[in-house]
């Protein structure tokens, strides 16, 4: 810096190349210019603040020569700058308070109205206009402090995403003039403070209370940050969220928006569940957690669950945003903006078009076929994904679809597949990534934004690796946020897609009774007769390998609905991912299948044994 | 005829041929196990030796109803007895019943049929029916009727070209009338078919007409049938149902087919938190969610669970409240929050306690715990209303009147009224009050543990907090607000605005259980730092004495050392909290409540296990 103590260096007035710095290192020309920008604000700071000063000795004066009260008031222009001095002399401030009797944590304010329903109410009054006869009591944060004369002050109040201004004027408070000042000057920018008086708006027009009464509530001890520079640190903004929440008002908006998703996609499912008559069979586990929504709807498959999804997400972003269409900057607010349209109905892309529009290629007609697997095996070397033996065309599928840092155990729940055992209704299951959809909603592009209070890493002083980490850590279900494993800042298209885990060919609905019509058309052949017919790509390649890769393809499925949100999340990206659209990975949906016959215990048992070994990396016939 | 002949009978007949062939030994083995609807014939074998149809019967539904009840056993002469429970509880008969149903989807799927479906487009559930139709006479056809149920199959009867199915789903149960030359005009063989792969405990989906049998019951005529789900176990003997209870909580969803009320539970779980839920976003609450995983654990005086994060290559603990995550939140400006979510407590397990539990706790900025009591009893009133349709509640022999405005009584003024000493006497003079405690104490039997824990209390409060936990709490089976707590054991909670030495703070007793906890929340930060800092003081001397304790038990040897280790849980300062109330807190009212016991007492449910659908086990 320009006067690091105890130091001759001078950052020098201009650029010059072998430039170095105070501790003899390289100056580079970027850090040079940042540099010499904050020397120039700070110089126009003391600036500024030494003309208060000037002006505020000179009103003084100018009051003494009127004969005026000496005392003046104080102001966010004459606040003590030094952070130690200003705890210091408040926390003085508070003992002084107490042992004089005085409580200076009172139990408790009586609010007759809450800041927002005051703007609302009074809103509309004149430039000017006072309303004497009604009394009112409010109560919120100082978040600005300025005095005019020595009889009137004016503070800005905010609670609750609302912000009006509270003007003090001795008059109205009755008594002597020095208490008022007293009063006054014991009110700190960053307290929380309760007043009682009038409506009413200034002769500028802007809203206010006039008080009769005012008391601190709880003073803050601390010089609040903000005033010039407001807190920008993203570090500092996460760990202590009640500080950013403080100075960024606009940070509570998004978790508003939060809970308005929440709350929406919790009253469309109790709609549906309880009123409407269609889906009367509707059957929905909440995860209690709730940063992913999943349920399971008996007697439906995924092609119902699509079209729930498009009226649930369309429904709720018009609700929100009140239009369909909404901007999205997926590289922060100063990058390219972009346009996403959720008007129903979405695209619908199968997992295989999806590989083939993302790569580039064409894959084989025919996915069961030993060239399909020779292709995606040149394609993970191509791409340079690994793929650890054996180089079946589901797992190879599977890797070319991203590898995410998958290093969490799957936890296979044995209990799970003996109440499959005992047959579950047909049903389908689906998930929704409630952060990112906020993140869609609020415009963020950073996952840590719209959750309340990310993991970090302990110490303070880290990195952004470190942030990487904790923002990886957030993702991994760590609090239940499972859906948080994003690529952040990363693009998105203009269109939302639905990432289904599997391309299906429908089978919805023989529509038939039993002993009734064919099977219908759009099923192939081997899938009427083939456990594991309904998932295309991984089919049963033929021989004992390839139904056992089916087999495990399937109970894969399953337990990804069951155990793993975290998982399922996992797998909503790395389908968005094979799109090369990662925020579109918003939404998953499967229709699972239960263990079909063929599914004894042993079968089941072998199947977790498989799972396990393929999921260490091992072979799947062998051992552990 | 005797059973198992009938039993071999029937199933004979059923099964298709290949079916019968490979399976006649199994049979045999199985025609010594009457009671288990094991195979097709089983069911209506059983059901036919036991007396009439429910449809030939007048009360033939109260009674299946009643068969269906678990630990109920029936009369003697209704089964026959000591061979049941050998058979169906026993591995092998397990397997071989999975066996032959593996088959029977096989049967199926080589039909063309998919005995794993994916969707059946349903018209009505059969409550819907059992309204829509309430005044179809008997012996009557509804007109035009066309409806698809589906359901699980609970029992079969077959009575030669007639069948009778209990047909089950979510909103209650239908009955299916299957007539043979129905069904065959539309695929011959089908009635064969229907009686030969379709067995108890499957999932079926059924299109039909309606029409109410001569006795009484409404029944889905069945034009066609199709297996959605083939079940491969069969579900428990239904006359024994889930007796063990064990079995009930490890094996939920069978205890949830085959337990009457147990699904009513859940149902009554859930609207007891939607109710909560919208009643607080209707007063401008703003619902948030905070971490499950801390550097350290906070709000509550718990062990917590310790559990290690790959990534970051550290522990966290697994929260023990979201108390001081919300009190932020007030801080930053968010003055109403509330949070309901699962807590995690390492302690033991019993009717109260699951390690794992949901709370709700709600903030509230510029009100105190005089509102958090109001807010409390609407709450408790609103959702009883709700789940209940009463504020009357029967509750294991008893009824809690949930109407009447809740007792409210400071915890000194209950010890005194029930042991005549007045702790507040005392001031800080800890050996007086003690002796005064056991005095009072020793007059009442089963004590001693109390008096122990009266002699190691290291202040009044503690004592009278003590006294108050053995003597007074049982006798609070009305909802009682108890009032004004020692400081010593509330340090969260705001000094009383009048009153020395306690807090504003409640806890509400219903059944002799705490239900709920409220304060004034504590604003001073300064008070603050001090009061945890001797918390944590009081954690680590107490952990001291205990390894003192175990080291002088065991001979001080060094493995005994680290198990007396192992007891202790590390309890540290939360810095970052104060420096928040640093930046100061609006007065708040706070209040936590355990769901779990709100919805034990809604449901009135003994055990807390009977109100969580997976409860921790051994």
């Amino acid at each position: 810096m320009t006067s690091a103590p105890g130091e001759a260096w001078v950052l020098p007035e201009k650029y010059e190349d072998g430039l170095v710095d105070e501790k003899g290192e390289p100056l580079s020309k970027s850090e040079f210019k940042r540099r010499q920008k904050l020397a120039q604000k700070e110089k126009e700071m003391a600036e500024k603040k030494a003309k208060q000063a000037a002006e505020a000795v000179a009103r003084a004066a100018a009051k003494a020569a009127k004969g005026e009260a000496a005392v003046a008031l104080e102001d966010d222009s004459n606040e003590e700058t030094d952070p130690t001095k200003y705890y210091e002399n408040r926390v003085r401030a508070v003992t002084a308070a107490k042992a004089r009797g005085d409580n200076p944590y009172p139990h408790k304010f009586h609010v007759s109205i809450q800041l927002p329903a005051y703007v609302a109410q009074y809103g509309s009054l004149e430039p000017g206009q006072q309303v004497p006869e009604e009394g009112v009591s409010l109560a919120g944060r100082v978040v600005r402090k300025a005095a005019s004369g020595a009889k009137l002050i004016f503070f800005d109040l905010r609670s609750e995403g609302a912000k009006i201004q509270v003007m003090c004027d001795a008059r109205n408070f009755g008594g002597a003039l020095e208490d008022f000042q007293r009063l006054m000057n014991s009110v700190k920018r960053g307290d929380i403070v309760g007043v009682g008086g009038f409506p009413g708006k200034s002769k500028r027009g802007e809203l206010s209370v006039f008080p009769r009464s005012l008391q601190v509530l709880a003073p803050c001890l601390h010089m609040p940050p903000g005033g010039h520079f407001g807190l920008k640190d993203q570090e500092t903004r996460y760990r202590q969220r009640y500080l950013d929440l403080i100075v960024n008002p606009e940070v509570q908006d998004i978790f508003r928006t939060r809970s308005r998703i929440i709350g929406g996609v919790r009253r469309f499912l109790d709609e549906r569940g309880f009123l409407e008559f269609r889906n009367e069979g509707i059957d929905l586990t909440h995860n209690p957690e709730f940063t992913t929504c999943e349920f399971y709807q008996a007697y439906a498959d995924y092609n119902d669950l699509i079209a729930m999804t498009e009226e649930l997400i369309s429904g709720l972003v018009l609700a929100i945003k009140g239009t369909y269409k909404i901007q999205y900057h997926p590289d922060g607010p100063e990058g390219k903006a972009i346009d996403i349209d959720f008007t129903p109905p979405f695209r619908r892309i199968s997992m295989c078009a999806g590989l083939e529009e993302a790569l580039d290629v064409k894959l084989p007609a025919d996915m069961d076929s030993e060239e399909a697997r020779l292709v995606l095996v040149e394609l993970c070397k191509k791409h340079g994904v690994e793929c650890s033996p054996p180089h079946t065309t589901a797992r190879l599928l599977d890797k070319l679809a991203k590898a995410q840092g998958d290093d969490q155990a799957m936890f296979v729940d044995e209990n799970f597949c003996t109440a499959l055992e005992y047959g579950l209704p047909p049903t389908g299951g689906w998930g929704l990534g409630i952060d990112r959809f906020t993140m869609m909603l609020t415009d963020k592009n950073n996952i840590k934004e719209v959750l309340l209070f990310p993991a970090m890493k302990p110490d303070a002083s880290d990195k952004p690796a470190a942030a990487a980490a904790a923002a990886a850590a957030a993702a991994d279900g760590v609090a239940g946020l499972s859906i948080a494993q994003g690529a952040p800042g990363a693009g998105a298209d203009a269109s939302m897609v639905l990432a289904q885990a599997q391309a299906t060919p429908s089978r919805t609905g023989s529509g038939a009774g039993w002993p009734g019509t064919p099977t219908p058309a759009d099923a192939p052949p081997a899938a009427a007769a083939s456990p594991a017919g309904c998932s295309s790509p991984r089919r049963a390649r033929g021989g004992a390998a390839g139904a056992t890769e089916a087999a495990l393809e399937r109970f894969r499925r399953v337990v990804v609905l069951e155990a793993a949100a975290t998982r399922a999340a996992a797998h909503a990206d790395r389908q968005a991912l094979v799109h090369g659209q990662p925020l579109e990975g918003v939404v998953r949906s499967v229709s699972p299948q239960p263990l079909a016959p063929g599914g004894t215990r042993e079968g089941t048992e072998a199947r977790l044994r498989l799972w396990r070994g393929s999921r260490a990396g091992q072979a799947p016939s062998g051992e552990p | 005829m005797s059973c198992g002949a009938l039993v071999r009978a029937v199933a004979a007949a059923a099964l298709p041929h290949r079916l019968q062939l490979a399976h006649s030994a199994r049979l045999r083995a199985l025609a010594n196990s009457a009671a288990e609807a094991v195979s097709n014939g089983e069911a209506s074998s059983v059901q036919q030796q036991q007396g009439q149809p429910a449809d030939l019967q007048p009360h033939g539904q109260q009674q299946q109803q009643q068969q269906q009840k678990a630990s109920k056993p029936q009369k003697q002469g209704k089964q026959p007895k000591g061979k049941k429970g050998a058979a169906p509880e026993s591995t092998s008969s397990d397997e071989d019943i999975r066996k032959l149903r593996i088959q029977k989807a096989e049967e199926l799927r080589a039909a063309g049929r998919e005995p794993y479906a994916y969707t059946f487009p349903r018209t009505h559930t059969a409550a819907q029916l059992q309204e829509l139709h309430a005044g179809l006479g008997e012996g009557q056809v509804a007109e035009g009727a066309s409806v698809a149920v589906a359901g699980r199959v609970m029992s079969r009867r077959f009575m030669g070209k007639l069948a009778f199915f209990k047909l089950v789903d979510a909103s209650g149960s239908i009955q299916l009338y299957i007539e043979r030359a129905v069904l065959d005009e539309a695929q011959p063989e089908a009635f064969a078919a229907v009686k030969g792969l379709v067995d108890s405990g499957d999932i079926v989906g059924v299109r039909g007409g309606i029409k109410r049998t001569e006795k009484g019951e409404l029944s889905v005529t069945v034009e066609s049938l199709e297996v959605l789900t083939k079940s491969l176990l069969p579900l428990p003997d239904k006359w024994h149902g889930l007796s063990d209870v064990e079995q009930r909580y490890r094996k939920r969803y069978l205890d949830m087919i085959v337990t009457p009320g147990v699904v009513d539970t859940f149902k009554a779980r859930s609207k007891t938190i939607s109710t909560m839920r919208r009643m607080l976003e209707e007063q401008d609450f703003l619902e948030v969610e905070t971490p499950v995983l801390e550097s350290s654990a906070g709000g509550a005086d718990a062990r917590p669970f310790v559990t290690y994060h790959n990534a970051l290559g550290r522990n966290f603990t697994m929260r023990i409240a979201t108390e001081l995550h919300l009190k932020r939140l007030v801080v930053g400006g968010l003055e109403r929050v509330f949070e309901i979510g699962r807590i995690f407590r390492n302690e033991g397990i019993s009717a109260r306690h699951n390690p794992e539990f949901t709370s709700i706790e709600l903030y509230q900025a510029y009100a105190d715990y005089s509102d958090m009591m109001d807010l409390t009893e609407a709450i408790i009133r609103t959702c009883a209303q709700a789940v209940c349709g009463q504020l009357q509640l029967p509750y294991q022999g008893q009824v809690l009147d949930f109407g009447a405005p809740f007792c409210r009584a400071t915890m000194h003024d209950l010890v005194r009224d029930k042991t005549g000493v007045d702790f507040e006497a005392f001031g800080g003079d800890l050996e007086a009050a003690r002796a005064a405690a056991l005095e009072a104490l020793r007059q009442h039997s089963d004590t001693y543990a109390v008096q122990q824990a009266v002699l190691k209390a290291p202040s009044v409060g503690h004592v009278l907090n003590e006294v108050f936990e053995g003597l007074v709490e049982a006798d609070l089976q009305q909802p009682t607000f108890v009032l004004d707590h020692p400081v010593e054991i509330s340090p969260l909670a705001k000094p009383h605005r009048s009153r020395k030495g306690v807090v504003e703070r409640f806890e509400l007793f219903v059944v002799g259980r705490e239900l709920a906890n409220s304060f004034s929340e504590l604003t001073d930060p300064v008070d603050q730092r001090q009061r945890l800092e001797a918390q944590v003081a009081a954690h680590q001397a107490a952990v001291q004495q205990q390894q003192a304790a175990a080291a002088v038990a065991n001979g001080a040897g060094a493995a005994e050392a680290a198990s007396g280790e192992e007891e202790a849980y590390e309890v540290v300062l939360d810095e970052d909290f104060l420096a928040a109330l640093e930046y100061g807190m609006p007065p708040t009212g706070g209040m936590g409540m355990g769901i779990d016991r709100l919805v034990m007492l809604l449901t009135d449910s003994p055990s807390i296990r009977d109100v969580i659908a997976f409860p921790l086990m051994k």
